[in-house]
């Protein structure tokens, strides 16, 4: 870790009590089913599903990165339940330490799994601007995953040991991950992961395959952090949502088109003067049926997408 | 908001907890008097479990016994007849984004109304809106942009010049519009605050009703998010009033509080019978006002065949150069030059030779402090390769130091005066304006002028460097020897 360019927060105090794992007498829960992407990186694909007890969360990609003297996590689960099978999948992967849990930022789906890992004593490292959306949204987030999965099984918010502002290295023994903390895109605290060993990059949210993307950043802000990511030199990108391993930058096409026609018919729409209400009915209608779970996303993207360029 | 019901019976109902709740943080005037009063029903004895998670359906008991509350809090006595034939309330029946839920109030039937009404009834604060028309109104159409916290229904309450009040309602179902904070952080929520926009939405024919949408730039934070570090939540602050007349003659009056998104967007209707201008005047729960004057039909707009944007800001350019406050809102423009931001410029320097200028002023030694003490001022950041010329932006210029400012931005374009040159400061200060429009004096043709300042250009996460001042002749020394620490 270079500390030079992260901020060591003085989180640990406050956060500690998060982090306090009471050790459980039940059997392990049983482990995830992760698929190798690439040597030493394991990934376990989310669904396509909102969280449901059914799915316990886990609809998100979350995995790990296996160096020669430790492990980081990159996204620990979208529960707790999911985070505890997740660490399960890592001890039967490898008998190295877990040092880091990474969270690609602040989305229920990706965050709640962190508590799984605290007997792990690991550094929890996240965007500098991770804490202020934790605080803000944290418990509403809880609270909402715990009407999902049930409140025994949807774990705590676990505040970032470790703050991103620009890049950091995390050195795993033989391996280092690349960190970049981004501008304001798919959320304001959007942080990815690039394995230089195997060509991999972990872009989380930022890249969306299959499932529609959710838009709670910045519509401008996230078609031109894709436009630097393409020039990341890697072959293969494991996106937040969708397979686990997909060609890199050929796999951001359907993305980038969804952004850009959300982009352009929104301006259209406030320029032609049409209304939030029914710019949302008439907007990207022909992105319809390239997406799971377009009817239940796409509407708030267009909302967002509507207050964001109203203001240009 | 979630004050959610505890699985015990508490003493009170849960929304009488949350009442006072929000009576006690923001003060909602007719809410206060409702909890004085005591005329709130003080058992609701019997909720089913879908009303403690708030999706009881619109018909269940506890539904209607709210409404039964709320309308005796806020209209007293007075009998809410239906409404159907008076005014109809669009909403959508699920919530896109529960903190922007748009909604649109239509008054029909040629009914004279004077004032309407918006109650979101499972809000914590659920008199959301209360507008009362002026002699310039076209009521016809009203929309809102609101906040819903949980599933609830949403009256709509027309009242006609007779008195008599008509009330509709829609169930929405939405949760988390208050609790969950769609907006950025505070002090970026902050910085634009009262910008306004108005849009005229169609041709101006004088004396026609014309509809037209101000846009307000102000968070309406409602003190209900805690931040988790602090354990203190940020405090509320919203708009209360919104007043918008034209040419003198009142359209109307909106009293509002934290069930208004962020950023609120208001569409009216109101009748020019001339040319004139439309005055905007908004006031938050701070007591600070803002305002702001549009012209109808939009000058140098579009033609009356489409929507014109009257896109000006709330602070005006002044003729010459601001004498005002140094830090204080500025103008969105500056005759003459560029407004650039953070991303544009970031590309400009990577085109062109621009000419980078900071005129932020360098902080005096105070005149009282111990000849021997250390005066070190921390070190300034710039944007690399920036002059910074402190004094350069003042309200006025002594001969002495407009030449050195002249001269010194002829050596660094090498009197070119098609070089590009980029002025800033700090957000929210006027120095880079007056500097800026000094530059434009001297001739400089391709002149930028970066209102967002270093902040706005860290913000937006650019590096910076460590610069030392010069000063211009008059100005005091103000560094002594300086160690510069790189960032």
């Amino acid at each position: 870790m270079h500390r030079r360019d992260a901020l060591l927060g003085g989180l640990s105090l406050c956060c500690s009590p998060a982090l306090t794992w009471a050790p459980n007498a039940d059997p392990p829960p049983a482990p995830l089913a992760v698929e190798r992407v690439a040597d030493g990186i394991f990934f376990r694909p989310g669904v396509d599903e909102d969280a449901s007890a059914a799915n316990e969360g886990g609809i998100a990609n979350v995995g790990f990165v296996v160096g020669r003297r430790a492990v980081a996590v990159f996204d620990p689960g979208g529960s707790l339940i999911d985070g505890q099978r997740l660490r399960a999948a890592v001890r039967r992967t490898t008998p190295l330490p877990v040092r880091y849990v990474v969270l690609s930022h602040g989305h229920p789906d990706h965050i709640f799994g962190a508590q799984a890992f605290a007997a792990d004593h690991a550094q929890v490292v996240g965007h500098q601007r991770l804490p202020a959306m934790l605080a803000a949204r944290g418990e509403y987030y809880r609270k909402r995953l715990a009407s999902a999965v049930g409140a025994d099984r949807a774990g705590t918010v676990v505040m970032p040991t470790v703050l991103v502002r620009d890049r950091t290295e995390l050195d795993l023994g033989g391996r280092t991950l690349l960190l970049t903390a981004h501008p304001v895109a798919h959320t304001d605290n959007d942080l990815t992961a690039l394995d230089s060993q195997t060509g991999t990059l972990l872009a989380g949210d930022l890249l969306f395959v299959r499932r529609i993307p959710s838009l709670d950043g910045s519509l401008r802000g996230w078609l031109d952090v894709l436009a630097t990511l393409k020039a990341t030199p890697a072959r293969r990108a494991v996106p937040g949502h969708g397979p686990t391993g997909v060609d890199w930058p050929g796999a951001s096409a359907d993305l980038e088109r969804y952004l850009g026609v959300l982009l352009n018919e929104t301006r259209d729409a406030i320029r032609k003067g049409i209304p939030i209400e029914e710019a949302v009915d008439a907007i990207g209608r022909s992105e319809r049926g390239r997406w799971a779970l377009f009817d239940a996303y796409h509407g708030g993207n267009v909302t967002h997408a509507y207050k964001e360029l109203e203001w240009e | 908001m979630g004050m959610k019901r505890h699985p015990r019976r508490s003493r009170h109902p849960s929304w009488l907890t949350a009442l006072l709740f929000i009576v006690a943080i923001c003060a909602a005037p007719a809410l206060a008097l409702a909890a004085e009063s005591g005329s709130l029903p003080n058992a609701v004895t019997s909720m089913s479990a879908a009303d403690i998670e708030g999706t009881a359906p619109p018909d269940d008991a506890s539904r209607i016994e709210r409404w039964n509350a709320l309308k005796e809090a806020i209209f007293g006595k007075r009998e809410v007849m239906e409404g159907s034939a008076v005014v109809q309330l669009d909403a959508p029946p699920r919530a896109l984004d529960a903190a922007l839920v748009p909604l649109t109030l239509n008054i029909v039937g040629g009914k004279q109304v004077k004032a309407a009404y918006v109650v979101i009834d499972n809000n914590p604060s659920p008199l959301a809106a209360h507008i009362t028309f002026g002699p310039k109104a076209d009521p016809s159409t009203l929309k809102l942009r609101v906040r819903v916290n949980e599933y609830t229904l949403i009256h709509a309450v027309a009242e006609a010049q007779d008195g008599k009040l008509y009330g509709v309602s829609k169930f929405v179902k939405a949760a988390g519009g208050c609790s969950a904070p769609a907006g950025p952080d505070e002090s970026e929520a902050l910085r634009d605050l009262g910008q306004m926009k108005v849009r005229l939405l169609g041709p101006f024919t004088p004396g026609k009703p014309l509809q037209a949408q101000l846009m307000v730039r102000h968070p309406n934070f409602n003190g209900m998010q805690m931040n988790q570090i602090t354990r203190m939540y940020t405090p509320a602050r919203f708009i209360k009033t919104t007043e918008v007349s034209y040419e003198g003659a009142n359209v109307f009056r909106l009293e509002s509080d934290i069930s208004m998104s962020t950023d609120p967007v208001v569409t009216f209707g109101f009748v020019p019978r001339n040319a004139g201008k439309l005055h905007v005047r908004v006031v938050d729960s701070e007591d600070k006002t803002f305002e702001g004057s549009f012209d109808v039909p939009a000058s140098g707009g579009p033609s009356a065949s489409g929507p014109a944007a009257a896109d000006a800001g709330a602070v005006p350019e002044p003729a010459d150069f601001w004498t005002g406050p140094v830090n204080s809102a500025t103008p969105r423009t500056l005759t003459g030059a560029t407004v650039i931001r953070a991303p544009d410029l970031a590309a400009l320097l990577k085109t062109d030779r621009a000419v980078l200028v900071d005129v932020s002023n360098s902080p005096p030694r105070p005149d009282k402090l111990a000849p021997q003490a250390i005066w070190m001022p921390p070190p300034h950041p710039v944007i690399p390769g920036s002059l910074w010329l402190a004094g350069a932006g003042a309200g006025s210029l002594d001969e002495a130091a407009e030449r050195f400012y002249e001269r010194r931005l002829g050596e660094a374009t090498g009197h070119d005066l098609d070089r590009p040159v980029v002025v800033y400061c700090h957000e929210r200060c006027w120095l880079s304006w007056n500097a800026a429009k000094r530059a434009i004096r001297y001739g400089y043709r391709r002149v930028y002028w970066f209102p967002d300042g270093i902040e706005g250009w860290q913000k937006a996460g650019f590096s910076t460097a460590v610069a030392q001042p010069e000063l211009l002749p008059g100005q005091r020394e103000s560094h002594d020897t300086v160690q510069v620490a790189h960032e």
